[in-house]
């Protein structure tokens, strides 16, 4: 047979094919169980790539929420939990094709989990085709819960970055009750950078402060001497600046002495890897907002359990991440315990919207319009001291889940 | 060296009965198989397209293009921004093929033009830069494209099938794998492959180097965006990944692996290492090991390299001149 012949068979084979094949196959629904049915729960997050530590403490967390919340049986109403983990590798398209896997071929009947807010919106759609919740921690893009990205299936216990940009206005708000602030503010231009300076900026103007300069810095670049000069002479009353990864600007900003201008800086304390790139601030001085460190939670019991069990398990400190995948464990258990193990969505979401859940941090809860998790966060001082390894956040007060609600993204 | 068109078999040296065996596989995978492995399949598919336009410009004209995202980039957000922001139906995903088709003609043109007036690696180095200036532009217009965080938009009917999606990435597959062994065995391919080997000497036989180039750059761009376009109607989503460094890494190890020089090479390439990372990736729960699967992953490259430099198809090659030496028969397929 000739080439073409060939290429002509397989063509026509091809299309009787495609019109016998065009049939919809049923989506895989969310399967209630039975009493004493196992529960599969498909927990996918970045366990290799960029955000590995970020997944890895996850994962850490919810073995922890699990335990305590099961009190250390992992049953839920009389159902065995089993995980079954994946990992994105911090690309969307893998963690679409692997969250595929885990509701088709594993049939799980939840999902939580997700690192990257980009493998998180890859994979949002497939939540309301299979028709399974899914509880994200810790992924944080707005987007997520913003039209039309979002649909009902999906929950998320980690704070949005709307959040984070009003933790840093209440701050400031509660320094002046009075107003008139200027402020000014200095990011890698990226993603991430845009991501956290926009709602900031919007809530900001909102509170009456006068934003005198927005700087961007290219991510990789090792000198930020023209944005941070152009900072010095504009001289804000405070300075919110936001990085994360390498080349941060802590040591050049000490370097051109914006203080000496009159500048204080601001900013969000992240996880441990990234504190320790702080540590010319804890030597400057400061005041931010952090999402969580282990000491800052104020008589929370579920804390001082998981820093010990922490402790005890693993030889050191839980992390930021580390509370995130807690709450994720306790979102889920306490919303099972509540059905009876039903995990059918039309009984799980209308138990999930509006439910409190315990954290490490507090009390949160999902609010009704996009099911976001309305939750504390601390305000505190940057310090450090000889023989700290990282710059060390110390608790100045809560701010409170009211006082940091995020403007509603879905049209609802 | 031998004979410069059999140094790797080309399509119809294969057996037809595996040709044939490969096909009726394919085509029986969708109704046995889970959606997850059709996806896979469906990616596999693209992913070989992809690699075999960039093998166009490196196994065949011999030009180092370090920033081939920008082809395959361009044509997923053509899709993802005009369903986001425009609509989601038929003529508006011919409007995108369209627009992918110009912007491919245009950038591959610019190439061009630079390597005419300059060297391997010169080009090399422009190239990389250009991906990252459409990377960060796509980053930066966020009120567009979302940056990283990525657009999610719905496909229209029938692509939102994953069967039909499949087959269509089989035709696909098939179409351009056609198009491109028609360009490589045509006269203007003879050419590519001499400028490879010889530029200098191509020119001096009466070659005009520059249009063949521009011919490779604008088939290869072509091809690429048209798999890009296939790539966004397959994940429903894309974001500023898909014009990373990593995406060009991708499409020149898939075909490195596989060999280079040879269009199957890119589809045997691409199917191996798509399925080695599954495979791997599934292991996760067999054994904590393979939770460290980047190591078995950058394994395979190290073998590769070493036991099969010329990448699959190329030991294939070698194992049956050997074969053909000890048989005494014809060393070169007529």
């Amino acid at each position: 047979m000739s080439l073409k012949k060939c290429i002509v068979l397989f063509l026509t084979l091809s299309m009787f094919a495609v019109m016998a094949a065009c049939g919809e196959s049923a989506p895989a629904g969310g399967g209630s169980g039975g009493e004493g049915s196992p529960l599969r729960i498909g927990a996918i997050t970045s366990l290799s790539g960029a955000l590995q530590s970020y997944g890895e403490d996850f994962q850490r967390g919810f073995y922890l929420g699990l335990e305590y919340m099961t009190n250390n049986t992992f049953t839920v109403a009389g159902r065995p939990i089993e995980i079954i983990w994946e990992d994105t590798t911090n690309t969307p398209d893998v963690a679409r094709e692997r969250t595929l896997s885990l509701l088709e071929r594993d049939r799980v009947e939840l999902v939580t989990g997700f690192a990257s807010s980009g493998d998180a919106m890859a994979s949002l759609a497939l939540f309301e085709e299979f028709r399974t919740v899914a509880v994200i921690d810790p992924a944080a893009a707005d987007a997520i819960i913003a039209a039309p990205n979002w649909n009902e299936y999906i929950f998320r216990t980690g704070r949005t970055s709307g959040q984070d940009a009003l933790a840093m206005v209440s701050v400031l708000q509660n320094l002046h009750p009075e107003g008139g602030v200027t402020v000014a503010t200095l990011a890698p231009d990226s993603t991430f950078g845009f991501a956290m300076v926009d709602p900031f900026i919007a809530a900001a103007e909102a509170a009456g402060f006068d934003v005198l300069l927005t700087e961007f810095i290219p991510p990789d670049a090792t000198d930020a001497s023209p944005q941070l000069l152009r900072l010095r002479s504009a001289a804000p009353q405070y300075l919110y600046t936001i990085w994360a990864g390498p080349n941060s600007p802590w040591i050049q900003i000490d370097e051109l002495d914006l203080q000496g201008a009159g500048v204080t800086l601001i900013t969000g304390a992240p996880e441990r890897d990234a504190l320790a790139a702080m540590i010319p601030l804890g030597q400057m001085g400061g005041i931010g907002f952090c999402v969580y460190y282990y000491t800052l939670p104020q008589n929370q019991h579920l804390n001082d359990w998981m820093v010990r069990r922490h402790f005890e398990e693993h030889n050191m400190a839980p992390d930021l991440f580390t509370s995130g995948g807690f709450a994720a464990a306790s979102a889920i258990i306490t919303a099972l315990e509540i059905t009876g193990g039903v995990t059918d969505p039309d009984v799980l979401i209308p138990t999930m919207r509006g439910m409190e859940f315990n954290t490490p941090t507090g009390m949160r809860y999902f609010r009704y319009e996009d099911h976001q998790a309305m939750q504390d966060l601390f305000e505190i001082d940057f310090t450090w001291q000889e023989g700290d390894e990282y710059m060390v956040p110390s608790f100045r007060r809560v701010i409170g889940r009211d006082e940091i609600v995020p403007p509603i993204l879905n049209g609802r | 060296m031998g004979n410069i068109t059999s140094r790797f078999p080309n399509l119809i040296t294969i057996p037809k009965l595996l040709w044939l065996l490969a096909g009726i596989v394919i085509l029986i995978i969708p109704p046995i198989s889970t959606t997850a492995t059709i996806t896979m399949v469906s990616r596999i598919m693209i992913f070989a397209v992809y690699a075999m336009a960039y093998d166009i410009l490196r196994g065949y004209i011999g030009i180092i293009h370090l920033g081939f995202a920008l082809f395959i980039g361009g044509g997923t957000y053509f899709v993802a921004i005009l369903f986001a922001n425009v609509g989601i139906s038929i003529p508006i995903l011919l409007l995108a093929i369209v627009g992918t088709t110009i912007y491919s003609i245009i950038w591959a043109l610019i190439v061009g033009k630079i390597a005419a007036k300059s060297g391997l690696l010169a080009t090399a180095m422009i190239t990389m830069a250009f991906a990252e200036i459409m990377r960060n532009m796509m980053e930066r217009w966020r009120t567009v494209t979302n940056g990283l965080d990525g657009l999610t938009f719905r496909v229209p009917a029938p692509f939102d099938n994953r069967t039909f999606m499949y087959y269509a990435c089989f035709v696909f597959l098939l179409l351009m794998a056609f198009a491109l062994y028609k360009f490589t065995t045509s006269p203007t391919g003879r050419v590519w492959q001499a400028v490879r080997e010889n530029e200098q000497r191509a020119v001096f036989l009466g070659y005009d180097t520059n249009r063949a180039r521009t011919i490779a750059l604008l088939v290869s761009g072509v091809v690429a965006g048209l798999a890009g376009v296939m790539f966004a109607l397959l994940n429903r989503f894309a974001n500023t990944d898909v014009l990373a460094m990593q995406m060009t890494y991708n499409a020149m190890l898939y075909s490195l692996v596989g060999g280079s020089g040879s269009l199957f090479g890119s589809i045997i390439g691409s199917a191996v290492v798509v399925l080695f990372q599954n495979f791997l990736l599934d292991l996760r729960g067999v054994h904590f090991i393979f939770e460290r699967w980047l190591i078995f992953f950058g394994s395979l490259y190290i073998l590769v390299v070493i036991f099969m430099p010329k990448g699959i198809m190329g030991f294939v090659e070698t194992i049956r001149e050997r074969w053909k030496h000890k048989k005494g028969g014809k060393i070169y397929e007529s």
